[in-house]
């Protein structure tokens, strides 16, 4: 298969065109992919922070409970006290919190007393609320929210570590993730006398604070040491209370930063190790408790898939697309444009080639353009019109020659080559037309001693005038031809008798003898005539052109004689 | 030009390669080990002495440990570690293999406490050898010298009401029953009866009462020991939290009470399923050896089986840890008194 320049440029220019607008949309992806990655990340940041903030505000909310509860009179009533109508009172106190909040597993009243006796318990058990008495009352002396707590002065708050609650009977508290918070409650003398204990539940609080995140966030939260206490995956969740670690740096090895302190952020582009199928775009923070507590600080991030980020790109990838598409649609139709636009001038100066000699059938040559082509097109037109000059020339010549070649070059008559042939032409006609013909002989008479007296200029002006009076007196059909230096023959075709002839002949010799004006001088000349008849005096040209020259060397004689005598 | 291998010398290139494969494999070791039993410098050693090559896989716990070496028959490996009371399963089964002491001429230079079977309960059965002690540690008391004028002789310490919410005592429902029974001077701390789960059980309310708290990890248990100016610790990671607590600046002994302190003991065991007998034995001797003992102490702060350990004289009682009568009725009563109950409700079906 061929291709034209056409074509072939056409292609280039498509695929050109295709490439770029390929390659800008391809950039315009990558750069839109960075800033959307970059905005994303910068956004769970953003999210993240606020998710901490809250968790504060939950726990300050939790604390100020925590310590109305310990500096109400109720509660130092029921410690102090053996009534039961003060343990009463306060077991109705501690519902009131509970009740309004899910958050709380457990609000406990324990005393300092009694190897850490509970002294009034409300537990929540599946949606109601238990409070726990008499027997079933447990010795919590032994667990660091109470020995800590009661170290604690009035008005501080304690925060255990988040940890799988393993005490049995603690109902809905039971083998779950949480955490307790603890405040002294002081008698008069500023003595702690047992601490009010709120037992939350981690997940509660954390389903209620992320509620309001879209839902492809995924929430990560991580102890100190980086154990997950909240992962998208449960069971990577408490490993330590399993026996193993698992652990926020070894799924996000940038935050470990962030657990060492050298770092209180961290964004992340995890792409690498179990992320490499799902990359994940994601940001750390070390969200510090200012709480008496052995937690230190807390590892809290939001991440997100990087497909979920990316996919707001789709939108945009559909309006790349088109522009690619449309983009290469018009490559196309401009290629072809251009393509046109350059060879159809190309093939304008190819067809003038090709008619080179035929001016009215090529098409105009694009002349008029200020470009490349124009100058080639003005240059091709001059080139023909060089060209077409010489060739005229060489017409012109060739015509001449030809015309030189059978005329006589003095008086302009057929010379005698030409007469021969129109001689042969007309007696062909007259015998097919069995009609008739007349050939007259006409010699000057005496030329040689006018030639000699008075020179060859005025013999020369003397055999043009007698040729154009031979031409003055003849038909346009009829033949004058010089074919010797003074003899002249006129063939007279369609001539039907000998009478028609004589008329013509007499009307010539009355032309000549007519006086010549040469150089102000007038000069008389007269001819001598011999007519010959076709078919009569012969039938073909020889035997016609020596009975005409017999008859006008009679007409010499005679005419001689006339002069002479 | 590159050239070319013609195609009839082939078959003799693959029946080659497949003739010096049967050869290596005959010459592989499957070892079945824990972090630190088979270091790379302990496994190339062995290499360049008998030639064969050596494959370690780690475990990191019982179960997976159990799990191993229960499926295909066991013949995934030739030679395991594992301590002396788990074992017993592993005899029962009949995993581990009977063991002919003359092919191990180390043996001759452990201390005399592992040369003895009968110090040993649970290496040997029906007469026959089957686990060669290897690494050990055993639970002793670290106190606070500044609290203590001598060292405590006896567990009963733990329950001295001088030190009351100054005592640490680990996590665990089998081990605080064992010291219940050495309270209650059983003769096995492993045998409960049925008359002494009731008195176990007040021993161990008591000890609560007795106690600053309960502690899981070396690490912990050091911290919560210097933060909170405990005077005495019940050390089950033996010296690995002395060292911590030296570390952290306390000034803190380490005694084996008259009692006799727990200890756990890892042996070698060859499987039904090893290939070369032979060449398992010759691991365990290699492992007996000096070097591999000296970077068991050394490199990892285990006892090894030939030196005397640092902190306890040849006379100290160790009691090795044997199967308890009942894991699972301990760790519902365990769970109980942590949890604060008192008295007969711990007790309560």
């Amino acid at each position: 298969m061929r291709f034209g320049i056409a074509a072939r440029l056409g292609i280039v220019l498509a695929l050109s065109g295709m490439l770029s607008a390929g390659i800008t949309a391809f950039q315009a992806q990558r750069a839109s992919e960075t800033v959307l990655v970059d905005s994303a990340r910068a956004e769970l940041l953003t999210s993240t922070r606020v998710l901490a903030q809250r968790i504060t505000q939950v726990r300050e909310d939790i604390s100020r409970t925590l310590l109305a509860l310990a500096r109400h009179p109720a509660a130092l009533a029921a410690l102090e006290s053996d009534d039961p109508q003060a343990a009463t009172q306060l077991a109705t106190l501690l519902a009131l919190p509970m009740a309004a909040n899910r958050a709380y597993f457990q609000l406990r009243l324990i005393g300092a007393a009694d190897h850490g006796l509970e002294r009034v318990r409300i537990d929540r058990d599946g949606d109601a609320l238990l409070r726990v008495d008499g027997d079933a009352l447990q010795e919590k002396g032994h667990y660091p929210y109470v020995f800590d707590a009661l170290a604690l002065a009035a008005g501080e708050v304690y925060m255990s570590r988040v940890s799988i609650n393993r005490e049995r009977g603690s109902h809905a508290a039971l083998g779950r993730p949480a955490v307790q918070l603890a405040t002294p409650v002081v008698d008069e003398s500023g003595r702690p006398r047992g601490v009010i204990v709120g037992s939350i539940d981690l997940n509660g609080v954390f389903a209620l604070l992320a509620a309001d995140l879209p839902a492809d966030f995924l929430l990560y939260l991580a102890n100190s040491a980086g154990d997950y206490l909240i992962h998208p995956d449960p069971a990577r969740t408490f490993g330590f209370d399993k026996g193993r670690r698992v652990r926020v740096q070894d799924e996000f090895p940038a935050t470990q930063a962030v657990i060492d302190g050298r770092s209180s952020e961290s964004m992340i582009d995890s792409d690498a190790g179990e992320h490499a199928q799902a990359p994940l775009v994601a940001a750390f923070i070390a969200a510090r408790v200012q709480l008496r507590t052995e937690e230190g600080a807390f590892i809290l991030g939001l991440a997100r898939p990087r497909a979920a980020v990316l996919a707001e790109l789709d939108p945009l990838r559909g309006i790349m697309l088109q522009i690619v598409i449309g983009m290469s649609l018009t490559g196309i139709l401009l290629a072809a444009i251009l393509a046109r636009a350059i060879t159809h001038p190309i093939e304008v100066l190819g067809a003038a080639v090709q008619n080179f000699y035929d001016n009215g059938q090529a098409p105009a040559l694009p002349v008029e353009r200020q470009d490349e082509i124009g100058a080639l097109a003005r240059r091709f037109a001059e080139l023909r019109t060089q060209i077409g000059q010489q060739l005229a020339e060489l017409e012109h010549r060739r015509r001449e020659l030809e015309h030189l070649a059978r005329h006589d070059a003095l008086t302009g008559l057929p010379n005698r080559a030409l007469f021969d042939d129109r001689m042969a032409v007309a007696l062909a006609s007259a015998r097919r037309d069995d009609g008739g013909l007349a050939l007259l002989f006409v010699d000057i008479d005496d030329f040689k001693p006018i030639n000699d007296r008075l020179g060859h200029v005025v013999g020369d002006r003397v055999l043009e005038g007698v040729a154009a009076r031979i031409r003055q007196s003849i038909r346009e059909s009829d033949t004058a031809a010089r074919i010797g230096g003074d003899e002249f023959v006129v063939l007279l075709p369609g001539i039907a008798s000998a009478e028609d002839a004589r008329v013509v002949a007499d009307k010539i010799r009355a032309a000549i003898d007519r006086p010549f004006m040469i150089d102000g001088e007038e000069l008389a000349v007269s001819v001598s005539m011999g007519l010959a008849h076709y078919p009569q005096d012969g039938s073909d040209s020889t035997t016609l052109a020596r009975h005409a020259d017999a008859a006008m060397y009679r007409d010499k004689a005679e005419g001689k004689a006339r002069r002479h005598s | 030009m590159l050239r070319r291998l013609s195609l009839h010398r082939l078959p003799w290139l693959v029946l080659a390669l497949a003739l010096s494969g049967t050869a290596c494999a005959t010459e592989v070791l499957r070892v079945l080990s824990w972090p630190g039993y088979a270091d790379a410098d302990v496994v190339q050693a062995f290499e360049a002495r008998t030639g064969a090559r050596v494959e370690v896989t780690q475990v990191d716990s019982d179960e997976t440990l159990w799990q191993k070496l229960s499926t295909n028959d066991a013949t995934d490996y030739d030679v395991f570690a594992v301590n002396t009371a788990e074992l017993q399963r592993y005899i029962d089964r009949g995993v581990a293999v009977a063991i002919d002491p003359a092919a191990l001429p180390n043996l001759g230079a452990q201390l005399p406490r592992f040369r003895d079977p009968a110090t040993l309960p649970g290496t040997t059965r029906d007469g026959k050898l089957y686990a060669i002690p290897y690494a050990w540690a055993e639970m002793g008391l670290i106190y606070d010298r500044r609290q203590f004028d001598a060292p405590p002789q006896s567990i009963a310490a733990l329950w001295d009401a001088r030190y009351r919410g100054k005592v640490l005592v680990y996590n665990s429902g089998s081990h605080n029953f064992s010291l219940a029974a050495q309270m209650l001077g059983k003769a096995s701390p492993f045998r409960l009866d049925a008359a002494d789960w009731a008195p176990a059980v007040e021993r161990l309310v008591e000890l609560r009462r007795n106690l600053l708290t309960f502690y899981a990890q070396p690490e912990e248990s050091a911290h919560l020991f210097v933060s909170r100016g405990a005077a005495l610790m019940y050390a089950n990671y033996g010296t690995q939290q002395l060292q911590l607590l030296r570390a952290a600046g306390a000034d803190v002994g380490y005694a084996i009470p008259r009692e006799g302190a727990l200890a756990w003991l890892d042996c070698w065991v060859v499987t039904r399923g090893a290939r070369n007998q032979a060449l398992a034995l010759a691991w365990i001797d290699h492992l007996l050896g000096t070097g591999p003992a000296h970077v068991l102490s050394a490199r990892h702060g285990l006892d090894n089986t030939r030196d005397p350990a640092p902190h306890q004289a040849e006379t100290d009682r160790l009691i090795w840890l044997e199967p308890v009568e009942d894991v699972e009725r301990r760790n519902l009563l365990w769970e109980r008194i942590l949890s604060g109950d008192r008295g007969a409700r711990v007790l309560a079906p």
